[in-house]
């Protein structure tokens, strides 16, 4: 059973002649499960489809239907419970003033949750954090370990799905490999369900099952991973992506003018 | 890829050292790092806190207050850059060793046109007729393939997209001349596709010019498959040093883990190897 | 180096104390919080111009605090045969017009000053603000509304506008204290809500919304805290134009009434006096200067800690 169902989402920013598409007309679903991913270049409208899933957009016209129901622009506070987001800049995702401690007691006070002192403890653990890191300052932290906070604080309401918005883009790559791993993890361990946006083809490739390619807000194409690195015919775009995530290549870095 | 011989060393530094004086104590930046570079194309890779990014700045003397650099030598094709005075200092920087930045939206005045930053580059060093300025702005911005270099040199950096913003900077860094590029990240805030784009203009340019290039980066994949050589950074210090080609024999455990840590779209695997770091690491040989 | 026990005692108390402030892992909140504190100090106290504005203000508090103890004499008490006498080994101000004592005058003046300061602040600090944060973060016809109304009280000078109300309100110095504080709040609102701007968008905001927080939670809770440091320099800084317009109330007689030994009353009572007994308006003159001066240099280093560019 589909647990997302995306039919015809279109977002637009602004109105008149000033409007700007966003989004346009983009349909997919994503089973519960499974881990599906979203590539493509900036502006593509890839996070904006992760926003308008969560509710952050509320300006949408089409259809979203998450786990049997169907959304309206609002969501009510239950929603939260089901699906969670993490953020891309692990120094933005965090409250500057805030502790590790505090930031994670938050949803649990909004929710009116028990046992506070328990769920942050396992969550810490979860994330492959210490105790040590319950009173810790975001600026004392490392971009990692802010990343690993970022992803404590949206398993903590013990949600289904996790939309996860560049999750690495922004760290290192021994630190990506790190975080990586920890996702295939909880994936693993607590049956959770991800929708990946990323602009790398090589993380998409490596944690997901399924992806959509996307350029200037509609899905080019849905494919299965094994197509991507089998040499079934792809969208050119797609094959673009491809060349480029390979590394530079002289050849192909066409002199086109702009 | 070219396969030019750096006949002549541009730029030569040995033991480099750089350290910050903070509340928190004094923090070793760059350990006494050697390294030279010809005309060439030289990748530095390194994570965050490896000290790349303020080993390029040090060279041009662009680090904060704070920071104290000092070295065996810093020597550009015959300069002294160790010792220089600021005013001798402000004789090379733009005209002889130039630096492209990561961000245009960063790195350009967002409240003068685009043209007259690039004529700004140019006229700081050589006394010119204005209308000659003008004239080689428009020929620099064709070099960097813009299709309409009139109508783009009245544009504000704001109404540009990443990508042209970045080969106005090339244009305005290249446009004095060099003989160095040092460049920090120069495509790391664009796009895959444009990037492969910028990249081809600045290798054309590099070897038409028989420039040397000085390429920072994180991303080894990258660097590995566009530079002659590689140098990989850790904790301040250089742990290996090897032609680009050879790159995936290299022998240090650091540059194997940061290899195998890639996520590879041919070669999936459940779980990456995490790189475990060897304290042993920090105090690996620094000359080349 | 003494060795007696209770130094030794001293000396590894305060060490542990250092070390409990540098230690790399807190313990609990109160000690991330110190921590935070004890390093926004050691950066404060490199600027000596800001150092000293805080010794100023410290300096001016203690006065204020132990004025019955420094000037034991009352402020309204009279000498009048020793009246316009000038500073002397006796009176080190010299006495005023009615024969008392200007430096006690000056002394139990600072209290009403610091009473008139802390209390503006505390009054349009507050309000300013919840108008801002209100504002900025629903937008809106709510945005426009108080924005406009901030920009009435904006539009006015800022004695006119505490002159105004002191008319309607009558003088005395608790008016004198509401009157200057309405002039006090808009310039905070504004800074508020352009603090709100920014953060409104910022990705930890984005996360605690999709959390299911109310936007009151929201506002206080998490956009509140981000514009504080901003609205505490600027209001530190604001202090020397609140100090000038009570005084200038008091000046126009508006404020503190007689025989209160306000600064500014003082100023005004004074000055036919001014050419022949100088004493009588230079050293209230002084006064405010010293104690505006103490903040602005104190402002000024607190938002070099404070900016959250820094962060």
């Amino acid at each position: 059973m589909a647990i997302i169902e995306v039919a015809d989402l279109s977002v637009q920013f602004g109105d008149g002649d000033g409007a700007v598409t966003a989004v346009d007309k983009v349909s997919f679903a994503v089973e519960s499960g499974e881990v599906f991913g979203l590539v493509g270049e900036s502006g593509c409208g890839k996070s904006t489809i992760l926003r308008a899933l969560c509710g952050l957009i509320q300006s949408w016209s089409g259809a979203i239907q998450i786990n049997g129901a169907a959304m309206a622009a609002k969501r009510d506070r239950d929603f939260y419970k089901l699906v969670q987001m993490v953020f891309q800049d692990p120094y933005g995702s965090l409250h500057p003033r805030h502790t590790v401690n505090t930031a994670l007691l938050e949803p649990i006070k909004i929710h009116h949750l028990d046992r506070p002192r328990e769920r942050i403890s396992k969550v810490l653990e979860d994330v492959g954090l210490g105790p040590n890191f319950r009173f810790r300052f975001p600026h004392q932290l490392s971009g990692g370990q802010r990343q690993r906070v970022a992803i404590a604080r949206a398993l903590i309401l013990e949600p289904k799905v996790l939309l996860l918005d560049e999750p690495t883009s922004a760290l290192d790559v021994s630190v990506q490999a790190e975080i990586l791993n920890l996702f295939r993890e909880l994936h693993d361990s607590l049956g959770l369900t991800y929708i990946l946006v990323s602009h790398d083809l090589g993380v998409v490739a490596h944690l997901c099952d399924r992806l959509a390619v996307m350029n200037e807000g509609k899905i080019l194409e849905q494919l299965h991973i094994q197509d991507l690195t089998e040499n079934t015919p792809k969208h050119a775009y797609t094959q673009e992506l491809f060349n480029a995530s390979a590394g530079y290549d002289s050849r192909l870095a066409t002199s086109s003018a702009e | 890829m070219s396969d030019a011989k750096p006949d002549e060393t541009l730029l030569d530094v040995e033991d480099l050292r750089v350290q910050f004086n903070t509340h928190h104590g004094v923090v070793e930046a760059v350990r006494g790092i050697s390294f030279s570079v010809g005309k060439e194309k030289v990748g530095i890779v390194g994570e965050s806190g490896s000290g790349k990014t303020v080993t390029g700045r040090s060279i041009l003397r662009l680090t904060p207050k704070m920071a104290s650099v000092t070295a065996t030598r810093i020597n550009f094709a015959g300069t002294d850059l160790l010792n220089a005075t600021e005013q001798q200092m402000c004789q090379v920087r733009g005209k002889r060793i130039s630096m492209i930045m990561q961000d245009p939206k960063y790195s350009l005045n967002p409240v003068r046109r685009v043209g007259h930053q690039i004529g700004e580059a140019f006229s700081v060093h050589r006394r010119v007729p204005r209308a000659e300025v003008k004239e080689r702005t428009l020929e620099m911005l064709s070099a960097v393939r813009i299709r309409d270099p009139r109508r783009v040199y009245d544009l504000y950096p704001h109404e540009v997209s990443g990508g042209m913003g970045q080969r106005i900077m090339i244009a305005m860094m290249m446009i004095p001349d060099p003989d160095l590029i040092i460049a920090d990240e120069p495509t790391s805030a664009l796009d895959v596709t444009v990037r492969m784009r910028v990249l081809g203009i600045l290798d054309d340019l590099v070897a038409e010019r028989g420039l040397g290039l000085m390429f920072i980066s994180h991303d080894l994949n990258l660097v590995a498959t566009f530079c002659d050589r590689v140098l990989i950074m850790y904790a301040g210090r250089i742990v290996e040093s090897c032609r680009a080609s050879e790159l995936r024999d290299a022998q240090h455990p650091y540059t194997r883990g940061l290899l195998d840590a890639l996520p590879r779209i041919n070669a999936r695997r459940k779980m990456l190897p995490i790189l475990a770091r060897d304290p042993a690491w920090r105090d690996a040989g620094s000359t080349l | 180096m003494s060795n007696t026990a209770d130094t030794q005692e001293l000396t590894t108390s305060a060490s542990g104390l250092r070390a409990w402030l540098r230690a790399e892992v807190a313990q609990s909140p109160m000690q991330a919080r110190m921590q935070r504190l004890y390093f926004g100090w050691l950066r404060f106290s490199e600027n000596p111009m800001a150092v000293i504005g805080l010794a100023i203000i410290v300096f001016v508090c203690l006065v204020a605090l132990f004025a019955p103890i420094i000037a034991p004499e009352s402020p309204t008490h009279q000498e009048l045969e020793l009246r316009l006498t000038a500073p002397s080994f006796d009176h080190w101000f010299g006495m005023d017009e009615l024969g008392r004592d200007e430096f006690t005058r000056i002394v139990h003046g600072s209290r009403i000053t610091l009473m008139i300061v802390l209390l503006v602040a505390l009054i349009a600090a507050p309000v300013g603000l919840i108008v801002g944060t209100v504002s900025g973060y629903f937008g809106g016809w709510v945005d426009t509304i108080l924005m406009r109304v901030t920009d009435v009280f904006l539009s006015f000078p800022g004695l006119v506008l505490a002159l105004a109300f002191v008319a309607a309100l009558g003088p005395g110095i608790e008016n004198a204290i509401i009157a200057v504080s309405l002039t006090a709040w808009p310039p905070i609102a504004r800074l508020a809500r352009a603090e709100t701007l920014t953060v409104r968008n910022t990705d930890y905001i984005n996360a605690v919304r999709i959390q299911g927080a109310g936007h009151w939670r929201i506002i206080i809770k998490h956009i509140a805290p981000m514009c504080l440091s901003s609205v505490v320099v600027r209001i530190t800084l604001n202090m020397a134009g609140i100090i000038l317009t009570a005084a200038g109330l008091g000046f126009l007689g508006l404020g503190a009434q007689p025989p209160s030994p306000e600064w500014g009353a003082m100023l005004s009572s004074g000055r036919i006096y001014m050419f022949e007994s100088w004493w009588i308006t230079a050293f209230p003159g002084l006064a405010i200067l010293v104690v505006g001066l103490g903040f602005n240099l104190f402002g000024d280093g607190l938002r070099d800690v404070l900016d959250p560019r820094d962060e």
